[in-house]
């Protein structure tokens, strides 16, 4: 196991080191834009729990290099601190306050947004069911967020987890939207539960007020509303999203195989190596493989003094106490060892003492 | 007691407290004290001094910032004496108020401990694990008054020189051997050193090596003549020696063994130049060696080291097997040849007999040349039926005796990075113990709690050292820096460390239900096989009466993460259930077993015994066949996602019974197929075919008949929803010719043309399942990643277009909500 070993097990995060991106989640939206157009006439966006900010990124990329004038507008929200970015106005605030709400209206200029997009994820504890509860309350306080800044008619984007009750957030989501799909990007791991809830066409319902003490999930919650039949059955269709010649975040692709950039490779290039094999085509044996180490790191991390004291041995231990001398014998029978040295077999009974 | 809410409705918090830099998980108030605790992201935990909360504005100060655990810390607790935290590491801390780390209790396995409850009286922590498992654990109050490392001051007396071997011949009384040639004892209650015996010749280089029998303790002396000594501690003046060997004497091993035939002998090996090994029987009463006897001679293998490190008796089958410092396991014939017999009745016991000229040395029955590695082996035990070996290769393993020869059964490692193995050895209660060094530190292992019962920071690595455990009191003793250190300590005995066992450390990715046996009250148990990402895979029996889950077995060969089961060639015949095991997954390796399931007498849980027949790693395969080819290394970071093994054997094919086929889906985009062959214990890659170029998620066999002729079927799904169907009967047949000519060099083989190909899902195919209808065709069901279930009708013909592969007919029933994770095709009916 090797530093590059990651590399091979996940061409993305290899790709997204490689193109500069802060995480391998920049591909996620990309694929989804390749399919939903999200970037189309959007002048404000908003990136909710945005750090690293890999979506940041993105959207910096896209929308400004589309539109000449400066009237793009992005701004990223996170609890955590964030690495600068070109482009990138940065609120270091709780998506559950009003007061954040108003300022992202205020760096707007008073205007509401085009788009808001959120990858959030709660850390995950490895037990499904608690992961999907609090990812649902996660989207659907980005949602209660959005209602305050989002445009009629605007997109909502978020990573949803699609547990067995995903359909109750479906159906809250279909009140405030009128097409909403459920997309997996290529980029996301077959092996991962992950999806995102591509909502289009922003229409509150007539006289909603926004409101930031909305309930989140408890409220309504019904054990039947799962098993309802028919037309009142939620359905909210499935699309797979990124070409079938994308790259597979499964497969484990050899380092001799240098990965083509992932932009470029999206719209000129994909034809040409589309159904011809891997190893004959992006194969480049005459290139090194090089690590690139990532671009990101994370900024004050909780365990970083935690570390720090263990890389310098300093962690508290479980250790007995240092060697303790034992008293000499208090016993001497013989005081003349020099001459007690004697001959073989015989038994000598002396006391070392010093 | 809250305060009144201000105007917005809110009550205003008092004082806020500061300090972690972290998220705080949880935080426990001891009110008698007035302190407060909290446990953080930020891996410490922090006691706050917060004095009377009913205090209008109480002063709160840091009284403590702990740093032990290597990851967040969950919980605390606040006892009179001692703060207990848990942990992500799976350690569960005990601390003194002065911020010293008592206890570190270890043994959960996996992603930490989510519960913990005290009981301050007793003494005792409960802990509950993400793995599942239940543990009880004692708080010893402080960590020195029981436990303590003594230097004994040896080198006070320069005339007797430095120490160079020692050993405890009980927990109280140590001996030493000298440079100088003196050998002397230290008793641990008087405090006082004793010369024994004092020999010129046995200076600069000596061996030492002591045993008890009965009442006596025996020591074994050898020097670099060849010349070896024996006396009792009691009456060094009843001193025997010999001369043994012609050069160097190596190693002395001493063995006591029920099959000595009487309570008053022992035997001692030594081995000397040429790896010539001396077999002399002792007998001793009361403290007076009565007799010595050569039994035999015998002669290790040729190797450059040749020397036995370790050996052990097998009274039943007449045998005794050897280690040695090759790292070989070597057989010898007991046989009493007790053709040379020492005259011990001449009157002078400093008489240096020479060895019979004549002595035939002994050839060996069966040799396992270099098992353990070039570092050697480091002991052999007999127990119960089985022999077991540890080695300088970090692993020991667990053989067995067939017709005279040594079947290793399986090969297995203790705590994670402990690569120095010493020694293994059996408690009364049947705990297999691994003693060995362990980075710095002295270990004493116990494979059935998973937990470190001794660890004594020595230093590590000790040339010369020595353990005893007489009740609950134990010793460690080792030389550092010439002089002689010793680590006494208390250890208390829990009544039950595991309340329940734990599954797995990390999640389960496979399960697979082998059968039944019935135990001796006649209760059924259920015989059930897991896999997970902690790399281990668990044997189970279910026991449908008390409805208990208990774990007959752990495998923990894999490097990474184990993906996928297969189980082939299952039968059950006199109540021993009994299967082949192929285990799957990442670093791409793959790894088949024997397993025999039966009934345990005694506690009616069962037994299994693994028997470890194969394994095979891609980038084993590449260095071999390495410069072969100038051909693109597909790197070893592919899984293997899942194993399908044929096992259904059609009529018309040469496939004995001991041959099993296996496809393997894996992650760089082939399909590869194995053959795993139990008689030759060997698996070989056949064939692969990167036909998907997406990474593959499920294999699927089946074998289609009709009339004479059979079919094998293959049907793999990859992560672009597309499902391939394949015929390899051709590459089975071919297979089985190459195989009965015993070319196992060949080439490897395509896998063959695809018959047919189905779209069934935008995405990844999460399972897959066949089943023949009642028509004789067949039900292919697919679950995808796009919450679809995708059901197809396959046909196959023999004279059709594509192998006569014909799809029939696709179904998507109306989507479920979520994403599938399991589809499987029941049998109609």
């Amino acid at each position: 196991m090797g530093r590059s070993s990651k590399d091979k097990r996940d061409i993305y995060y290899r790709l997204a080191k490689e193109e500069g991106w802060r995480a391998r989640s920049a591909f996620k939206l990309l694929q989804l834009d390749e399919e939903y157009q999200l970037f189309q006439g959007v002048h404000r966006a908003v990136d909710l729990c945005a750090a690293p900010g890999s979506w940041s990124q993105v959207l910096s990329r896209k929308l400004r290099s589309s539109n000449e004038t400066s009237e793009v507008k992005i701004v990223a929200v996170d609890l955590q601190a964030m690495a600068p970015l070109p482009g990138v106005i940065q609120i270091q605030g709780d998506i559950t306050k009003v007061s954040t709400a108003h300022e992202i209206i205020r760096h707007f200029k008073g205007e509401p947004a085009d788009l808001v997009v959120c990858d959030g994820a709660p850390d995950v504890t490895g037990l499904h069911d608690i992961d999907e509860y609090i990812q649902a309350q996660l989207l659907l306080a980005a949602l209660n967020i959005t209602t305050h800044v989002l445009r009629t008619g605007g997109t909502f984007v978020a990573k949803i987890f699609r547990g067995k009750d995903v359909t109750l957030l479906y159906s809250q989501l279909k009140i405030f939207f009128q097409e909403v799909t459920c997309a997996k990007p290529r980029s996301s791991r077959n092996s991962s539960i992950e999806a995102f809830v591509v909502c289009q066409g922003y229409s509150p319902p007539e006289g909603y007020k926004p409101n930031m003490s909305n309930p989140l999930l408890d409220h309504c919650y019904d054990v039947d509303f799962n098993q309802l039949e028919g037309p009142n059955r939620v359905i909210v269709p499935f699309l797979a999203c990124g070409d079938l010649s994308a790259y597979d975040s499964d497969k484990t692709y050899p380092l001799q195989v240098r990965p083509l950039l992932f932009i470029t490779s999206l719209s000129t290039q994909r034809h040409q190596y589309e159904n011809l094999p891997t190893s004959s085509l992006q194969l480049d044996t005459g290139k090194e493989y090089n690590y690139v180490p990532p671009n990101q790191p994370p900024i004050r991390p909780p365990y970083q003094e935690a570390c720090f004291l263990k890389k310098n041995n300093l962690l508290a231990k479980e250790r007995p106490p240092s060697p303790v001398s034992t008293p000499p014998a208090t016993n001497t029978s013989e005081e003349d060892d020099a001459s007690s040295v004697c001959e073989e077999t015989a038994i000598q009974q002396l006391s070392i003492s010093s | 007691m809250s305060d009144p809410p201000n105007e917005e409705g809110r009550v205003e918090p008092r004082r806020r407290i500061s300090g972690h830099n972290g998220v705080i998980f949880s935080i426990y108030h001891y009110e008698q004290k007035g302190i407060l605790a909290s446990a953080s992201d930020d891996r410490s935990l922090r006691v706050w001094n917060v004095g009377d909360l009913t205090d209008c504005d109480p002063d709160v100060q840091c009284l403590l910032v702990l740093y032990g655990h290597q990851a967040r810390v969950w919980s605390v607790r606040l006892l009179p004496d001692v703060i207990i935290s848990i942990g992500e590491d799976s350690a569960c801390i005990v601390w003194s108020y002065t911020g010293d780390i008592i206890h570190n209790f270890k043994g959960h396995k996996g992603r930490g401990i989510r519960a913990v409850a005290v009981q301050d009286k007793l003494g005792l922590v409960a802990t509950g694990g993400a793995d599942s498992g239940i543990r009880l654990w004692q708080i010893h109050k402080t960590p020195s008054s029981n436990s303590n490392l003594l230097n004994l001051n040896f080198d006070a007396s320069k005339k007797i020189g430095v120490p160079k071997a020692i050993t405890l011949a009980d927990i109280n009384c140590l001996v030493v051997m000298t440079d100088l040639g003196f050998i002397c004892t230290y008793n641990f209650i008087t405090k006082q050193w004793i010369v024994v015996l004092e020999d010129q010749s046995y200076k600069s280089y000596g061996l030492l090596e002591v045993t008890r029998l009965g009442d006596s303790i025996l020591c074994a002396i050898g020097n670099i003549t060849g010349s070896i000594k024996i006396f009792s501690l009691s009456s060094a003046l009843t001193c025997k020696a010999f001369k043994q060997h012609e050069g160097k004497v190596h190693s002395l091993t001493w063995v006591t063994s029920s099959a000595q035939t009487s309570s008053d002998t022992c035997s001692l090996f030594s081995s000397g130049p040429n790896g010539v090994i001396v077999w002399l029987e002792v007998s001793c009463i009361s403290g007076d060696i009565t007799m010595v006897t050569e039994k035999c001679r015998f002669r290790l293998p040729n190797s450059k080291q040749r020397w036995h490190t370790s050996i052990a008796f097998v009274p039943a089958e007449g045998l005794i097997v050897c280690g040695d410092r090759r790292g070989s396991l070597v057989l010898f014939p007991m046989e009493d040849s007790n053709k040379c017999i020492k005259d011990e009745s001449l009157p002078s016991t400093n008489n240096l007999e020479s060895s019979d000229p004549d002595g035939q040395e002994l050839e060996p029955i069966h040799v396992l040349f270099g098992l353990h590695g070039k570092l050697g082996v480091t002991s052999v035990v007999y127990h119960k039926g089985f022999v077991y070996s540890s080695g300088r290769d970090g692993c020991y393993r667990q053989l067995k005796l067939e017709g005279r020869q040594l079947v290793i059964l399986r090969k297995l490692k203790s705590c994670k990075g402990m690569e120095w193995i010493e020694c293994v050895s059996f408690t009364p209660d049947g705990d297999l113990q691994v003693l060995g060094f362990h980075s710095t530190d002295f270990v004493v292992w116990s494979t059935r709690t998973n937990e470190k019962l001794c660890s004594v920071p020595c230093g590590g690595g000790h040339r010369s050292w020595s353990y005893k455990k007489e009740g609950p009191m134990e010793v460690f003793t080792y030389i550092k820096s010439g002089d002689v250190f010793t680590h006494r300590s208390q250890r208390i005995e829990t009544i039950q460390n595991v309340l329940k066992d734990s599954l797995h450390g990390r999640e389960l990715t496979s399960v697979k239900y082998v059968g039944t046996i019935d135990n001796s009250s006649q209760e059924r148990l259920d015989v059930l096989i897991t896999s997970s990402e902690d790399t281990t895979v668990n044997i189970w029996a279910y026991n449908r009466r008390t409805k208990l889950l208990h774990c007959l077995s752990t495998i923990s060969d894999h490097l990474s993460s184990v993906k996928t089961l297969a189980l082939a060639r299952t039968k059950c015949q006199d109540n021993v259930l009994s299967t082949l095991l192929v285990t799957a997954g990442g670093r791409a390796q793959i790894e088949g077993y024997r397993l025999l399931i039966q009934d345990k007498e005694g506690d009616g849980t069962g037994t299994c015994q693994v028997i470890h027949i194969a394994s095979h790693r891609l980038d084993e395969h590449w260095d071999r066949i390495r410069n072969k080819h100038r051909m693109l290394k597909i790197d070893p970071e592919t899984r293997y996602l899942s194993v399908a093994a044929v096992d259904e054997i059609p009529s018309s094919s040469k496939t004995p019974s001991s041959r099993v086929f296996l496809a393997a889906a894996c992650s760089d985009g082939s399909v590869r197929f194995f053959v795993l062959s139990e008689s030759s214990r060997q698996m070989t890659l056949l064939a692969e075919s990167f036909h998907h170029q997406r990474c593959v998620l499920k294999v699927e066999t089946f074998v289609h008949t009709s009339g004479a002729d059979s079919r094998v079927m293959l049907c793999s799904a990859a992560t672009d929803g597309r499902i391939a169907v394949w015929d390899i009967t051709g590459t089975i047949s071919l297979a089985d010719r190459t195989l009965e000519e015993g070319q196992m060099d060949r080439p490897l083989q395509d896998l063959g043309l695809v018959c047919l190909t189905i779209s069934a899902h935008q995405c990844g195919i999460n399972s897959l399942g066949v089943r023949m209808t009642m028509d004789g065709r067949y039900l292919v069901a697919s679950g995808g990643d796009d919450n679809s279930i995708c059901v197809c009708w396959i046909t196959l013909d023999q004279d059709g277009p594509g192998g006569g592969v014909q799809l029939l007919r696709s179904v998507s029933p109306a989507p479920p909500h979520s994403a599938l994770r399991h589809t499987y095709a029941l049998p109609q009916g």
